[in-house]
């Protein structure tokens, strides 16, 4: 079976492709003292303990170890910033659903937008767990709500 | 797994179509698990009303040349007509019958080979768009479903969802 596990800022999720079903969650992510493993998506922790075939079945999964019980996330959109807290298991785009929600944008003025970090060029994946964007040593990470221009002509 | 004696390009479609990029975009709905026939790839991604829209894209030289997408009747295995392009959004600008030409359009966005082979520029003027040889399939699906997210299948026409 097929385990993506994500770490705290490590941004991609590391692929064991050939995973067997009583494999320890922990001994795929390795969690270090005081991290806890979370169900990507589902903002509910999961003893590390359990097997992969135990947690998944047959399934794909993705998993993440973090320190933080909470995140804070700060959104800039344009001048304005507004915090958001999430799971750190939460997906990036409920992240940016919960931004566009509190900056009170239209479907309209919301619909190209993307979070970025700061200086960088690359949207955050959707469907990533925001905890795989905050690093290490802190709860929070800022990001740019930004218009994803299509290019014309 | 890789199939035997596949050459660089396939393998390494093969590993992508097994990543977490992939694998998460299954699971959230925005695709479908997608099948490889070399050189060839059929997909199936979700538009904004729920319906789903096939495409089949070409994937030889992968990564290092974009994928070319092309609406497509899985039904029939053939191109999709015009008239059962999805509407709304921005899909009347992405999806347009006439480009680069009416025999064999493209999708209108900077990570498909078309696109990019006819405007050079994008890649340095789009970098957060445009396709580059670090790109995976999962990005390419999750631009033409970004383009999707307001759009409409005709009714009578589109596979249903599930």
């Amino acid at each position: 079976m097929r385990i993506h596990t994500y770490s705290a800022g490590g941004q991609a999720a590391v692929t064991h492709p050939d995973v067997q079903p009583g494999t320890l969650l922990r001994d795929l992510l390795a969690p270090q003292n005081g991290d806890q493993v979370y169900l990507v998506g589902q903002e509910a922790e999961v003893d590390a303990d359990r097997t992969a075939g135990e947690v998944f079945g047959d399934q794909p999964g993705h998993v993440i170890s973090h320190h933080c019980r909470q995140v804070t996330v700060t959104v800039t959109y344009s001048t304005r910033d507004e915090l958001v807290t999430a799971h750190p298991s939460t997906l990036v785009k409920k992240v940016r659903a919960e931004a566009i929600k509190e900056l009170e944008l239209s479907p309209a003025e919301s619909a190209d937008l993307v979070l970025r970090l700061p200086g960088s060029t690359e949207e955050l994946v959707a469907t990533n767990p925001i905890g795989a964007y905050v690093p290490k040593g802190t709860c929070a990470v800022t990001l740019d709500l930004v218009h994803a221009i299509r290019p014309q002509g | 797994m890789p199939e035997p004696g596949a050459g660089p390009a396939q393998q390494r479609i093969e590993r992508d179509l097994h990543s977490a990029d992939f694998d998460s975009g299954v699971r959230a709905g925005l695709w479908q698990q997608a099948v490889l026939r070399w050189p060839h790839l059929t997909a199936v991604v979700t538009a904004g009303d729920g319906r789903q829209l096939g495409l089949r894209i070409a994937v030889d030289d992968y990564p290092a040349l974009a994928p070319g997408g092309r609406l497509w009747d899985l039904d029939r295995d053939v191109p999709l007509p015009p008239a059962r392009w999805p509407a709304g959004g921005s899909a009347a600008q992405v999806f347009r019958p006439d480009w680069p030409n009416s025999t064999s359009p493209a999708p209108y966005i900077a990570c498909d080979r078309e696109g990019l082979a006819a405007h050079p520029n994008w890649a340095d003027e789009h970098p957060g768009r445009a396709w580059n040889p670090r790109r995976t399939i999962a990005f390419y699906l999750r631009q033409i479903h970004h383009e999707l997210r307001a759009a409409k299948l005709p009714q009578d026409q589109a596979r249903s969802a599930g």
